[in-house]
């Protein structure tokens, strides 16, 4: 399973290894603008969080040593919070940084995204997450499962706190 | 009645402590209904409710040998990673069709 591409979709997620993810996706605007949509505080809030949850970013600072926080809230006010630290920024071209949830102490995954711009004016996204354990990668794929329950979050939780610790 | 993808159904039986117990225990070798109940401190019928959830996940497989109900981990297992990227797939699928639409009205708004 190193090849998942699936028709109608426009992501592409693939496992190159046992403790990463590996996102692939074409937007279909210039690099620039990319770009700032992804390290604009308030331009993030509008595209990162789930439809259903509200967003807000308590910290974003996108430079070498400077570090984020963002938390998303459900309507029962369940709230699940987001932070670390930013480890490389290379403008318009690369962003490296630490990924960790609140429910989850102690893990965190290193995320790497990559911003090519293609012949066309269109940009190509590679984000590569890479975890210290296949536990903790698993972990984090299940939960992109949320959105097939989103009146269990608790039980959610539950599972994945388990799947980690296990 | 609430209808319940293939998806929410592994979800919905992965998400009780009891059946993960279950399904760790299959993970060294099959066992028995009672086999399953008594470490758990649970009455035969209250473990068989939890095997029924977990067979129909296809998450447990079970044979009658005579008397006895034998359970083995069944053809979903937990190492099938490809409903969780199928769903991490959507997730993200959303998220950068949302970052595209953002940058629309960005660039309008110029």
């Amino acid at each position: 399973m190193s090849n998942d591409v699936r028709e109608g979709s426009k992501t592409a997620i693939t496992t190159p290894s046992d403790t990463e993810i590996r996102i692939e996706r074409t937007i279909d605007a210039p690099r620039d603008l990319v770009w700032e949509a992804y390290t604009d505080r308030e331009l993030l809030t509008q595209w990162l969080g789930p439809r259903d949850l509200s967003m807000t970013v308590e910290e974003y600072d996108i430079r070498p040593g400077g570090s984020y926080r963002f938390t998303h809230r459900d309507a029962e006010g369940n709230e699940f919070v987001f932070f670390g630290d930013i480890l490389e920024v290379e403008e318009q071209n690369r962003l490296a940084r630490t990924f960790a949830w609140e429910g989850m102490p102690g893990k965190q995954s290193i995320e790497r995204a990559e911003f090519e711009e293609l012949e066309d004016g269109r940009t190509r996204i590679v984000v590569i997450s890479s975890f210290d354990s296949k536990e903790d990668r698993d972990g984090m794929l299940q939960s992109g499962m949320e959105r097939g329950v989103n009146d269990s979050y608790e039980r959610l939780d539950e599972l994945v706190a388990q799947h980690q610790a296990g | 009645m609430v209808q319940y993808s293939p998806v929410d159904r592994t979800f919905a039986a992965l998400a009780d402590p009891t059946r993960r117990t279950v399904l760790e225990r299959l993970g060294r070798g099959s066992a028995t209904i009672s086999e399953l109940a008594v470490p758990a401190g649970m009455s035969l019928t209250g473990m068989k409710k939890h095997v029924q959830i977990l067979e129909e996940a296809e998450l447990v497989r079970t044979e009658k040998h005579g008397r006895t109900r034998h359970c083995y981990l069944g053809p979903r297992r937990l190492e099938d990673v490809s409903d969780w990227v199928d769903a991490y797939r959507r997730t993200w699928d959303d998220r950068f069709d949302r970052l595209e639409e953002v940058i629309k009205r960005e660039k309008g708004s110029r």
